[in-house]
């Protein structure tokens, strides 16, 4: 089996952030990256794949600038066979509709692929559409936020386990090749660690980073060239009245929330 | 004059009540821009949801009707509103951003040579297109913006706008997109109900919710304690069950449960707003975070900037010595 695993480098989730003074991008400067959560789980439920048969092939995937390498290099140390980091700068500055593109070209021209793994979404802009857009320009059936994962006996195909509001799940099953989207909290174990082995190993492994030219498409398709979407601000929150903010002690604190929820609520 | 398609949800047989949210915010900008809202519902026999919908909202719909959409597919979700995109020409498709919406939308937006807008909380019309807000970065920042192509295909973050209530010229029209087997690659094999059951929150009248900076499962304990002075329950983020901390039943938010009860007190909770959805509606929101521009504090009532390990505790006593 061949599968492609989309992992894109964010900021980091802890990280304090402000737009840049162009506003229309967060300013970067001291802001620590690491990959987007839900790739990681990506990459687990893919190595999982692979620890059961290890004839599978696990190649990662990502656009992003240089500062990208060094995630990239953790999903190889964590087990990934070889990458693709697309850091020409033609890729850079895309939306999900560029990336996509860029993606689609990136899994023709290195595929065919069995599986294509995405997150569910990025922890950066949050859009979740980069999957599905994939999906459907690769002409796959798709699931989005998947808990679960097996490939089926026979070979042709995968069944699926989508997470639902509610704590409920949907069974779903795909013919193979097939993309899905991996929901955080996925698979039976939280993304492993490279360990040390993993770590140097990874250093030996294949990263290339292709042109468009490289990957067949068309410059103007990927990257802020093929954007569709088009942003007009990026603001702090306008604040709207708010909470009315509480000083003191912790016992002064504490007394005067006793005496609000009293009034407020009912419950005491 | 253009259309905008609201694509309604249903459960069970039953309509989404956040649908008519969707008539609400589509009604206001057809109002701004002249534009014509017409409701669309999918399945094998969608006539009574069509009904209801086109009645409650007070609006034309269509009830698109094919044996494989008998299930949810995302397959045949696509394909049977590719077809209704064709035969009516919307400007805007509105969804509900939930499991079903992100996960054919994109794919509708591709199809049609669109373009996709995800998590949208509000929109307003712009000459001939539409400008959108939404929430980027885990709600940190408010981001605006407009799309290149039409028609836009848009999913609604819940509670985004007021629910649309009648309106006159209630109709109801059939259209058969006409599937075939081979358009579904991906199919519905069936449903699993939770596997927990034991806690519902959204019966509570108390709940204290901890986050990920609690820093493990060990330290709910502070929470829960708090819980049992108030007569409540203990309700988390998903960070903190997706780590196994507590069971996905006790998730807040738009993966998990949506909660309304008359005291929600958020402890080390920044305010995503997958997580803000499932608790805004509460009547008293009390919000404990060390970072003082935590989103949080947007929607909680009362907000303190500290240690929620020394104001926890402190409260819990305060409750006991009222209770006497």
């Amino acid at each position: 089996m061949k599968i492609l695993v989309c992992l894109k480098q964010v900021p980091d989730t802890n990280a304090r952030l402000a737009p840049a003074a162009d506003g229309l991008w967060i300013e970067e400067d001291g802001v620590a990256f690491a990959a987007n959560e839900f790739d990681l789980f990506s990459v687990e439920m893919a190595l999982k794949l692979k620890d059961a048969r290890p004839d599978t092939e696990v190649v990662v995937a990502t656009i992003g600038p240089d500062r990208a390498k060094q995630d990239v290099r953790k999903a190889l140390a964590m087990g990934a066979d070889r990458a693709l980091l697309l850091s020409d700068e033609a890729f850079q500055g895309g939306d999900p509709w560029s990336n996509s593109a860029a993606l689609a070209a990136l899994a023709k021209s290195e595929g065919p692929f069995d599986l294509v793994f995405c997150g569910l979404q990025a922890s950066d802009d949050n859009y979740g559409q980069t999957g599905p857009l994939l999906a459907e320009r690769l002409g796959l059936p798709l699931a989005t936020g998947i808990m679960s994962l097996e490939a089926c006996d026979s070979g042709d195909g995968f069944r699926v386990e989508r997470e639902l509001e509610g704590d409920r799940r949907e069974i779903v099953d795909l013919a193979s090749p097939a993309v899905v989207t991996v929901q955080t909290g996925a698979g039976d174990s939280p993304p492993r660690y490279p360990n040390i082995k993993g770590i140097m190993a990874a250093k030996k492994k294949e990263m290339k980073s292709p042109t468009p030219a490289d990957l067949g498409v068309d410059a103007g398709a990927v990257g802020s060239a093929g954007r569709r979407l088009e942003v007009l601000g990026l603001t702090e929150p306008v604040k709207g009245e708010g909470a009315e903010m509480l000083q003191g002690s912790a016992s002064e604190i504490a007394a005067e929330l006793v005496r609000r929820i009293r009034e407020r609520t009912g419950v005491l | 004059m253009s259309t905008i398609l609201v694509v309604a949800d249903h459960d069970n047989g039953k309509l989404r009540e956040a649908s008519l949210e969707l008539v609400g915010l589509a009604r206001s900008l057809a109002a701004a821009g002249g534009h014509e809202v017409l409701g669309a519902v999918l399945g094998a026999e969608p006539r009574p949801i069509a009904q209801d919908l086109a009645e409650r909202g007070g609006l034309p719909v269509v009830a698109v009707a094919d044996p494989l959409l008998g299930d949810y597919s995302s397959d045949g979700w696509t394909a049977a509103l590719a077809k209704l995109v064709e035969a009516k020409s919307p400007a805007l498709v509105l969804a509900l951003h939930d499991a079903r919406g992100w996960d054919w939308a994109p794919r509708l937006a591709l199809r049609c040579d669109g373009a996709p807008a995800s998590e949208i909380t509000g929109a307003e019309c712009e000459g001939e297109g539409f400008v959108f807000t939404r929430k980027a970065f885990n709600a940190k920042l408010d981001l605006r913006f407009r799309l290149k192509g039409s028609p836009v295909v848009a999913t609604v973050q819940r509670g985004s706008a007021a629910a649309a209530t009648g309106g006159g010229g209630p109709s109801v029209e059939d259209f058969a997109p006409g599937l075939a087997e081979s358009d579904l690659k991906g199919r519905f094999a069936g449903l699993q109900a939770s596997e927990g059951g034991k806690v519902d929150l959204t019966q509570e009248d108390v709940i204290i919710a901890g986050g990920r900076s609690l820093g493990g499962p060990e330290k709910f304990e502070l929470l829960e304690e708090l819980a049992k002075a108030l007569g409540g329950q203990v309700g988390a983020s998903r960070p903190v069950t997706d780590a196994g901390w507590l069971p996905a039943e006790r998730q807040v938010g738009s993966s998990g449960v949506t909660v309304s009860p008359k005291l929600y007190v958020a402890c080390g909770i920044s305010g995503a707003i997958q997580h803000v959805v499932g608790m805004k509606g509460s009547d008293f929101i009390v919000a404990i975070n060390k970072d003082a521009r935590a989103p949080i504090f947007d929607v909680a009532h009362v907000g303190i900037v500290g240690d929620l390990f020394e104001i926890v505790p402190a409260l819990t006593e305060a409750v006991k010595e009222a209770k006497g």
